[in-house]
């Protein structure tokens, strides 16, 4: 180890330390009456502000393995792996109503997870298993490409590959078992502190470099321009198009489904928070547009890749071009940044397994300590799974399983997205349209072969990614299509068409329990049901009407859940 | 179809009446009344409940619909249009447009947010 990894690894240690200290006291932030309930440990009690929230949907939506993958891919093909920034953009407008009745709907009936909510909207338990069942397997592959993040840090760093990452999730495990939802809320701000720092540096570093950003791209050009690839440049190439569209159109549907980001909105303290939030989540982009910038600032100083692991290139340019202490702190952003959302992510597949699956075939009268005792030994579970996946087997096969995810979780938008609309569609038919677009999906992801960094030798046959070249279908063009989009398609068509059919042969509507009203419900409103009510599962007992007396008026006698609290 | 499975939140509806007619023989019946579809027995106008089965049911409107929220499509859709920023000119601090022209896509969807959000309640 050289002096500046040294120093590097002092930084990266010092903040880590003080994450551990504050997710450990995060239990004590706010602390419930009772932790052991899933609204407390799961939801953070449902009572997030402005901050809190922004800052725990930032550390949600804008991962470690985006800061790190994503210029990697600019770094590569230039602007064909800018996709994130509309993807991220699109999706705030897209969400805006969307979210708020979500957020209601489950308020009004105390949902922790989307399939709750669809097992209640279609008045199916087979369909909510389904989208739960979708849920987990999605979302444990992106909880282990948090840990590729880490990883890369690790190696620029010097560090051995097995133990650091083992500690390193261990004190994760360990807080977000005892603290929930409050440990990510809090670490968070840190991580998003951590993240200003390391813009301002990149904006700095390349503005004293002789000639700034026209220097840098005009460098970024010349080396497009001579790599053999047909697909990479400074602007998209004609073929890329397509791609690039669908890629950011799929990535923001997946987004608003994966449980995790539901998790995180669900904390949430009431609409107008969330509004707010979303409103302003966008300029959050910018920050990641800068940091992807630094893929052609890594080609204009001639950045290469750690031991061949492509995704050292981030962490490797903060390494070669800033100070040490500077260097340190974007490494803890990384690692602080995978640290995050893979708490919320195993809190949210935690929840979904606990709610959906152990209460509803297992246990289905488990109080509300069992469960929140389960859910935390599923988070432990799953999060030590990823690690076992990252250490025994390799990165790669993390990686396809999360191609494979997206595409899953895509599958569950018209029960949870368009079911917050309407219930029109019949049950059956939205399990054949998840099951067609399944298929459709899995078949086109296997076809879709992988090339070699020239863009045209083929490495492998299949799963090689989720552009799927329309030639396929026998069209002459270059151009391809993200496959969850097709995928989409296919399933919202089959739903559509199954559902008349299904009516007309006299299948029976499920029940649907929600009213509409339950869909634009606020903070404050009789119908949602107060915080120190809600006790999971556990119906809530209608108030006893008082004794009224036209004559004289009698007086209230405080009842036995009034009054002074002893405690 | 069950948007008034549990009732229309202004159920009862406010009650109907018939119009006032003339019931001398041999006066025709306004023009109005002479629908088509299921009539009272005496053939001069239907009772409410017959004329609620063959009325389709009223569209509910949504209690957070507003034209306003069309607005959002604009921060939807521009950025799913690469013809529009797919070229080099102009640059800024030496960014091209493609880069720098969407970043500002990031600005536009937050400021039709928060109009939405402070109008539309």
């Amino acid at each position: 180890m050289s002096d500046k990894q040294v120093m590097q690894l002092a930084v990266f240690l010092a903040v880590f330390g003080a994450v551990t200290m504050l997710g450990f006291a995060a239990a004590r932030w706010r602390r419930p009456d009772s932790i052991h309930s899933l609204e407390e440990w799961g939801l953070g009690g449902r009572a997030f502000g402005n901050w809190v929230t922004f800052f725990l949907l930032s550390g949600d939506v804008y991962t470690a393995y985006t800061f790190v993958a994503v210029p990697t891919l600019v770094y590569g093909v230039g602007a064909a792996g800018f996709f994130p920034v509309p993807f991220l953009v699109i999706v705030y407008p897209m969400l805006f109503v969307v979210l708020a009745r979500f957020w209601s709907v489950c308020h009004v009936h105390g949902f922790v997870t989307p399939a709750e909510f669809v097992r209640s909207r279609f008045g199916s338990r087979g369909l909510g298993t389904i989208v739960a069942v979708l849920g987990i397997v999605a979302t444990m592959p992106y909880i282990a490409l948090q840990l590729i993040g880490m990883e890369a840090v690790f190696e620029v760093m010097g560090l051995p590959k097995g133990w650091p990452l083992t500690v390193a999730f261990a004190v994760l495990a360990l807080y977000t078992f005892n603290a929930g939802l409050r440990g990510p809320a809090l670490v968070s701000i840190i991580k998003d502190a951590l993240v200003l720092w390391t813009v301002l540096a990149v904006i700095i570093i390349v503005s004293m470099t002789p000639g700034q950003w026209d220097v840098v791209f005009r460098v970024a050009q010349d080396k497009y321009a001579t790599s053999p690839r047909t697909d990479d440049g400074l602007l998209l190439a004609s073929q890329s198009q397509l791609n690039y569209v669908t890629l950011a159109l799929g990535s923001a549907v997946a987004l608003f489904l994966y449980p995790h980001t539901l998790t995180g909105v669900l904390a949430a303290r009431n609409r107008g928070t969330l509004r707010r939030n979303l409103a302003a989540l966008p300029l959050y982009t910018l920050t990641l547009g800068v940091l992807m910038l630094i893929g052609f600032a890594a080609v204009f100083d001639g950045t290469t890749a750690v031991g061949g692991n492509g995704n050292t290139v981030v962490p490797q340019w903060f390494a070669e071009n800033t100070p040490p202490w500077t260097a340190g702190l974007a490494f803890a952003a990384i690692g602080v940044g995978a640290m995050v959302p893979a708490a919320i992510m195993s809190i949210a597949a935690a929840n979904l397994f606990t709610r959906d699956l152990y209460r509803q075939y297992i246990r289905p009268h488990a109080s509300a300590r069992e469960e929140t005792y389960v859910s935390k030994t599923v988070s432990l579970t799953v999060k030590f799974g990823a690690l076992l996946v990252i250490l025994l087997l390799n990165t790669q096969f993390a990686i396809d399983l999360q191609l494979i995810g997206g595409v899953l979780i895509m599958q569950t938008l018209p029960a949870v997205a368009l079911g917050l609309y309407t219930n029109w569609f019949h049950r059956w038919a939205l399990a054949g349209g998840i099951g067609a677009g399944l298929a459709v999906g899995l078949l086109m992801l296997y076809q879709v072969p992988k090339y070699a960094g020239d863009g045209r030798t083929v490495v492998r046959e299949h799963l090689g990614g989720s552009a799927w070249p329309l030639s396929n279908l026998g069209i002459d063009s270059d151009a391809s299509i993200y496959v969850g989009i097709v995928a989409l398609a296919v399933n919202l068509l089959v739903a559509a068409l199954l559902t008349p059919v299904l009516r007309g042969a006299g299948a029976a509507d499920g029940h649907d329990h929600t009213r509409e009203h339950d869909y634009v419900a606020d903070e404050g409103d009789p119908t949602v049901r107060r915080m120190v009510e809600i006790l999971d599962g556990e119906p809530v007992p209608d108030r006893p009407e008082q004794p009224v007396s036209l004559f004289t008026p009698v007086p209230r006698r405080p009842r036995d859940d009034e009054g002074v609290r002893t405690r | 179809m069950t948007a008034n499975r549990y009732g229309p939140p202004n159920w009862p509806p406010p009650p109907t009446y018939p119009p006032y007619q003339d019931h001398r023989p041999g006066v025709a019946p306004p023009a109005a009344d002479r629908r088509p579809g299921p009539q009272h027995g005496t053939g001069e106008w239907r009772t409410i409940r017959e004329r609620s089965a063959t009325r389709r049911p009223a569209r509910v409107r949504r209690e957070d619909a507003s034209p306003w929220n069309w607005l959002l499509l604009v921060p939807i859709v521009l950025p799913l249009i690469p013809g529009l920023y797919n070229r080099i000119e102009p640059t800024v601090f030496g960014i091209p447009f493609f880069y720098w022209g969407q970043l500002s896509f990031a600005f536009l969807a937050s400021a039709i947010l928060t109009f939405l959000h402070l109008k539309v309640r």
